[in-house]
């Protein structure tokens, strides 16, 4: 799939490209004689056809996580899913409670939110994820109180791949008529998730992570129990009331054939990337000073987070120009700071910057993983070779 | 984050990087920088007759710390000693298109020299 001159792809996580078959439906939407129109105009043909569209996909999106097509709500992305549900049950619920649960590693869409609302007066608490990156159900349940009103916990950590048991953690929050929201936009169509059996009151999904397009995305609002929220963007009534805005429906019939498409083929593209995920990491832990990010098992199939000792993080990214993948550090001005997620985990400073998320997708093929082993292999020798012999090991 | 030219071409193909294979009291050493801040310089200057015969250097850090520590070796070989560092960190920072951030990586590279130069006078 890698065309001459670019870099391998094995940056999945951040963001996959449009699968044709997706972009085809999506380009059937936007011209005339195609589903251009508005689908809030139900007084023409056009108008309802658009909405025929936008319903179908609806469907789509909800048959993948076994919800019914009206407890999903078309929004802009995860990111603004996590907002409206954190903002808006929050919102809702202030006079119930003011304390929100979530952890240190969720994604800043989570973190972000809840900092705001802490400026609103909410109090939150950040779990601490254990070495290995996993939140306990034991500790959700220890750290909620009578004025508890939401638990948000991702399902599938973006950096380390780590899954969360929302099974048992929903059962929790359940019993204590807590509400629960769960980022998957790391999950969605590459486990299997049937919400009809969660206790899970919202459930942000993206269309760019499974092969569908940029700039859309939806909220799952359980409708039995009601899960009730302020809406945080206004004007129209669009969704139910929830969600106010033209609905763009070349975006949403993308990521409705996107879902159907994930739908189809999660079993067998699981066990393919799992293949490939596995020979990446056999090929790069023949070298040593290498360091794998997350729990070993409970791992989404095409995430691997590596840490490499005795390289230094910047150059390390620079290094390896021949594969597009994500570090394990952010530039950030004068700084480069080491991530949040690998630093709650406890790696030092040196050794978090000097990470790499490998992520695997429909379109890596073993001859890529045989680049990405023999590349990085290569530049992490030349990496320590430059460095002064005592470097690692005199605590300097 | 963007790099020069000169930089990228430094760090991908450093001309003297690596220990100089040869006896310790045919070598001054100097260091500076600490591993756990991200920046950990080594040089190995060889000095004959008051005049720097060979310069080489060892480092952790980033691009900008590597081709700054290689284009100071480049320019020392052939200086006598006391004109060693004629360079300002701001000038080799000019010199390579380092970003203002990145100055101290070029002071870095300076501290290496300097001890370096220190440990020659008291020889």
């Amino acid at each position: 799939m890698t065309e001459p001159g670019l870099p391998i792809f094995l940056d999945y996580a951040a963001g996959t490209p449009t699968d044709p078959r997706v972009a085809e439906k999506m380009a059937a939407c936007l011209t005339a004689g195609g589903l251009f129109a508005n689908p809030a105009s139900s007084s023409h043909v056009l108008g309802r056809q658009a909405k025929g569209a936008v319903e179908n996909a609806r469907g789509q999106v909800a048959g993948l996580v076994g919800a019914s097509r009206r407890e999903i709500i078309w929004t802009s992305g995860a990111t603004e899913s996590d907002n409206l549900a954190i903002t808006g049950s929050a919102r809702f619920h202030r006079d119930r409670g003011r304390h929100i649960v979530t952890s240190k590693i969720e994604h800043k869409a989570v973190l972000d939110t809840c900092r705001q609302l802490e400026k609103e007066g909410f109090e939150v608490t950040y779990l601490s994820p254990s070495s290995v990156g996993m939140i306990d159900p034991q500790q959700v349940g220890e750290a909620l109180r009578d004025d508890t009103i939401l638990v948000s916990l991702m399902h599938v950590n973006n950096e380390i791949g780590t899954i969360t048991d929302i099974a048992a953690i929903g059962e929790l929050c359940r019993e204590r008529a807590v509400l629960f929201h769960v980022d998957a936009a790391q999950s969605v169509g590459k486990l299997a998730i049937n919400l009809a059996e969660l206790n899970v009151d919202m459930m942000s999904f993206t269309g760019h992570k499974i092969y569908g397009p940029k700039g859309i995305g939806a909220l799952y609002v359980c409708h039995s129990p009601r899960c009730q929220l302020e809406p945080i963007i206004h004007g129209g009534g669009h969704e139910m009331g929830l969600r106010a805005g033209t609905l763009a429906t070349h975006q949403i019939v993308g990521m409705g054939e996107a879902y159907a498409i994930a739908e189809a083929e999660l079993e067998s593209e699981h066990d393919r990337l799992l293949a490939l995920r596995e020979k990446l990491w056999r090929g790069l832990s023949a070298l040593d000073g290498v360091w794998l990010n997350g729990e070993p098992q409970r791992r989404v199939a095409g995430i691997l987070n590596v840490s490499f000792a005795g390289v230094e993080g910047e150059s390390l990214l620079l290094a390896l120009r021949k594969l597009a993948v994500s570090s394990g550090s952010a530039c950030v001005s004068a700084s480069t700071e080491a991530s949040y997620v690998l630093r709650a985990l406890g790696r030092d400073e040196q050794l978090a910057q000097a990470s790499i998320r490998f992520s695997v997708g429909r379109f890596s093929t073993e001859a890529d993983i045989d680049v990405a082993i023999a590349e990085t292999t290569r530049q992490v020798s030349r990496m320590r070779e430059l460095a002064p012999r005592t470097a690692a090991a005199d605590g300097s | 984050m963007e790099y020069s030219k000169a930089v990228l071409s430094r760090f991908r193909r450093p001309q003297y990087a690596g220990r100089p294979c040869l006896p310790a009291d045919q070598l001054v050493i100097g260091r500076a920088g600490k591993h756990r801040t991200g920046s950990d310089v080594v040089f190995y200057l060889q000095i004959i007759a008051n005049q720097i015969h060979d310069a080489r250097f060892e480092a952790y850090g980033c691009p900008h710390t590597i081709a700054a520590a290689d284009y100071m070796a480049e320019r020392m070989i052939g200086r006598p000693v006391d004109q060693a560092m004629q360079e300002t960190p701001q000038q080799l920072a000019d010199e390579l298109g380092l970003p203002a951030e990145k100055l101290g990586q070029a002071l870095i590279v300076e501290d290496a020299i300097n001890d370096a130069l220190e440990a020659w006078k008291k020889r």
